[in-house]
């Protein structure tokens, strides 16, 4: 079977047996989930049961790739990767680009799901048709860079891509986070560490193969098509220019960026990491485009001289807001310095950059003695021991042995206050939106199965500031008049509809800063690019009713593993109003969430009070009776 | 006039866009090995690198040859492998200085320009590929520069010499 197919091409490597086997899922499973995220979530469901650990033999790691990957498809170049968090304790999904998906799809395969437990450590090659379980004696230790270095040497010939792991990986970092390519991460939920407790450094892949297209002129006229709207598309433009960090600057003058843990909305000197600001100054060189993507928002940046010396790929907006702005550190090296770490040494920037706040803050107000730095000057904007910190968290070296279990343990460990400005919910620190400026985001977060961040859903159209945004948010609210960011009205319309185009973005792997954030791909030109790729008719209606399918199975996994799960937010930023600027006074009060919650569950069909999924719900959508154990978890 | 793609090292992203519209432009697959455009990638050192025949006038391919299989098209412009000739042996593409040929199934293969309309252009967003007429010392200096970037990079680095 080549990559033309509908079927799915599995292998599930089990590192305790060292045993591979490969299996061919049926084409039902393309109808109803279409691959990637959405194949990740049936197969992580049926493939585990509730209490599992996250670092036991039984969690299961599945990489999934879509099946628009391989093909040039404007963005068309990511994997999802799913697992038990051991940051939650919940579902996790994250996704990544760079050329791994690209590789992998080549080689044939559309998923390789990894379970059990290695007593050594090794990496796994994937050669087409041909997987190996290697020793990864040699560089076990060593990071990202370095390890890519060794196995690709190793391996020899060209057309390699790695997914890796850093020394917070093997350490077992509760946000230690997946590297592709060297420089992208799927960073969130610890996913990093997941291979660690496998033993599992690497999986390198190649692939000589071809993918199939099913009408290869209408393809090419729809991603010529997609090609003049970037030329028109303002947030495109951003995007090709600077990455996400354009967005820095905008934020920051509009107070709505999360300074000092979330306690004010601006900081002095911020533009020092904004976008223009690393261009101009050369810290920011050229794209570093994940495959097929034309927008190329991940860059390649430099520090020429100095200690802080280097090269690596970002930096991203959320990391510079969380290990710069979020600490006042606006030292632009430093922060560089810092995201070269995190991308070498394998740790999630977010996370990384919610600790370390956590830390100042709780030394700040006596709740952990400051010497517990050893050393270090623990106080807000020393950038020097935000960079300090990042090794010992990775190496959990000192305090970092600490920080390295994120702010939920952190703050149950010191006790006091502590956990109030833990800004974390359901154990995963939030990303570095504010969300009491915006509402939809809000009750993005409170719903994602991840926890509170912007992967799930991006409902940027609340924020109007483009004309593609502003069109779609008319369309979704049936009126004109557009209410602001920070109205709770219409928001719980416009979450349904990113959470379904994002999980159907992730299944297909393009990426969600072109079919949602952007808007540039829109859900008609997605079905015509399925209709031409792989000769699929589906309408708009049928691709968002498999997104909705997506979004209801990883709750089901949520609510198995924890019926007292809740979809919330962080406590600080539900009783803590903003304190300055045209936002202040703002908050994600309770009451307002909770009103929120119940028009989205009526929406979505589940129960208003509990927000459980209903049994005729998982029927209407076809779960009942595809997914196994599905049916035992719905209340009776 | 004569018109060469002209690579522009700075803009390259390491996409691939243009190796799919290459290998799919005349099959209904996309695949590496079919593509005459191929992408050297070294995030280590942060570069990207086009690799396809330029069209360039010094064209060491053509003495290299022992069978005289390349040879100029009836326009006289571009540069074709003439396939009943070519023997397979690899010579040509051994001197291109741009690693622009290829060898696939026994014959040496080379971008043949899409007659004049290349497609790799066309999905080359960022501009890095670009379809331009020789008429100026600086697209001449332009491409010298390509050539002395791969020659650097070949010396420090495994990957560039296979």
């Amino acid at each position: 079977m080549r990559s033309g197919s509908l079927e799915f091409k599995i292998a599930k490597i089990n590192l305790s047996k060292r045993s591979v086997d490969v299996e061919v899922s049926p084409r039902s499973d393309f109808d109803l989930y279409l691959g990637g995220r959405g194949l990740n979530a049936k197969l992580l469901f049926e493939g585990q049961t509730a209490g599992v650990d996250p670092f036991g033999p039984d969690n299961l790691i599945i990489f999934g790739t879509g099946k628009l990957v391989g093909m040039p498809a404007p963005t068309a170049g990511q994997v999802t990767i799913t697992s038990k968090s051991p940051a939650t304790g919940l579902y996790f999904k994250a996704n990544t680009g760079g050329a791994w998906a690209r590789c992998l799809r080549r080689a044939g395969w559309d998923a390789v799901v990894v379970s059990g437990v290695s007593e050594e450590p090794v990496f796994v090659v994937i050669d087409d048709e041909t997987i190996q379980i290697r020793d990864a004696s040699p560089v076990w230790g060593k990071t990202v860079r370095e390890t890519d270095a060794h196995i690709k040497n190793e391996l020899g010939g060209t057309g390699w891509d790695l997914a890796s792991i850093g020394p917070a990986g093997e350490n077992l970092v509760r946000f230690a986070c997946v590297m592709t390519s060297l420089y992208h991460a799927a960073g969130r939920g610890g996913l990093g560490a997941v291979m660690g407790s496998k033993k599992l450094k690497a999986i390198a892949v190649r692939g000589s193969g071809e993918t199939f297209v099913a009408d290869r002129k209408s393809f090419q006229d729809e991603v010529l098509s997609i090609l003049a709207k970037i030329e028109k598309s303002v947030k495109a433009k951003l995007y090709v220019d600077y990455g996400t960090a354009a967005t820095i600057e905008m934020a920051n003058e509009g107070y709505s960026l999360p300074v000092m843990n979330f306690r004010k909305n601006r900081l002095e000197g911020g533009h020092r990491l904004g976008g223009t600001y690393l261009v101009e100054k050369g810290y920011m060189t050229n794209g570093a485009a994940c495959s097929a993507c034309p927008l190329a928002c991940h860059k390649f940046h430099q520090v020429k001289e100095g200690p802080y010396k280097g090269v690596s790929g970002g930096p991203e907006y959320e990391t510079l807001a969380a290990l710069g702005i979020g600490c006042c550190v606006t030292d632009t090296e430093a922060v560089l310095k810092g995201n070269e770490l995190c991308n070498d040494l394998g740790l999630d920037t977010i996370s990384a950059g919610g600790v370390i706040q956590w830390l100042l803050e709780s030394v700040e107000r006596g709740v952990v003695p400051p010497e517990i730095g050893e050393g270090l000057n623990l106080s807000w904007g020393d950038g020097a021991a935000m960079v300090e910190l990042l090794k010992r968290i990775a190496y959990r070296q000192g305090v970092g042995d600490l920080l390295a279990e994120g702010t939920k343990r952190l703050s149950e460990k010191f006790g006091g206050d502590s956990w109030k400005w833990a800004v974390q919910a359901n154990g995963l620190e939030q990303s570095r939106v504010d969300i009491r400026v915006a509402k939809a985001y809000a009750l993005a977060f409170a719903v994602n199965p991840r926890g509170p961040d912007h992967l799930h859903a991006q409902p940027m159209t609340e924020f109007a500031r483009f004309p593609e945004a502003v069109e779609l948010f008319k369309q979704l609210l049936g009126k004109e008049e557009l209410p602001p960011a920070t109205s709770t009205e219409g928001k719980p319309e416009l979450v349904r509809w990113h959470e379904d185009v994002f999980a159907v973005t992730d299944a297909l792997g393009i990426c969600s800063f072109a079919t949602t954030s952007s808007y540039i791909v829109s859900v008609s030109s997605i079905c015509r690019l399925i209709k031409a790729g792989l000769g699929v008719n589906l309408n708009e209606q049928q691709l968002l009713n498999i997104g909705r399918r997506i979004v209801v199975l990883e709750r089901m996994f949520n609510l198995r593993e924890n019926p007292e799960r809740m979809d919330t937010l962080p406590f600080r930023l539900m009783k803590e109003p903003i304190s300055e600027g045209p936002h202040k006074g703002q908050v994600n009060s309770e009451s307002e969430l909770r009103d929120m919650l119940r028009k989205y569950y009526r929406l979505q069909g589940y129960d208003p009070e509990t927000g459980q999924p209903t049994r005729e719900v998982l029927s209407s959508l076809g779960l009942i009776p595809d997914v196994k154990g599905i049916e035992d978890v719905v209340a009776t | 006039m004569n018109k060469t793609l002209l690579v522009d090292l700075t803009k390259c992203t390491g996409c691939e866009a243009c190796v799919d519209a290459c290998s799919g432009r005349m099959t209904s697959q996309y695949s590496d090995r079919q593509s005459k455009v191929q992408i050297r990638k070294d995030e280590l050192r942060t570069v990207f690198i086009p690799l396809l025949c330029e069209n360039c006038a010094q064209h060491p391919c053509v003495e290299a040859c022992p069978v005289e299989a390349i040879r100029y098209n009836e326009r006289k412009d571009i540069l074709e492998v003439v396939d009943a000739d070519c023997t397979g042996c690899g010579a040509c593409a051994e001197v291109c200085p741009y690693q622009g040929i290829v060898v696939i199934s026994e014959k040496a293969q080379k971008c043949d320009l899409c007659e004049g309309d290349p497609l790799c252009v066309k999905f080359c967003y960022p501009g890095a590929i670009r379809w331009v007429e020789v008429d100026s010392d600086s697209v001449l200096a332009d491409l010298r520069s390509k050539t002395r970037k791969l020659e650097e990079l070949r010396g420090e680095h495994e990957i560039w010499k296979s």
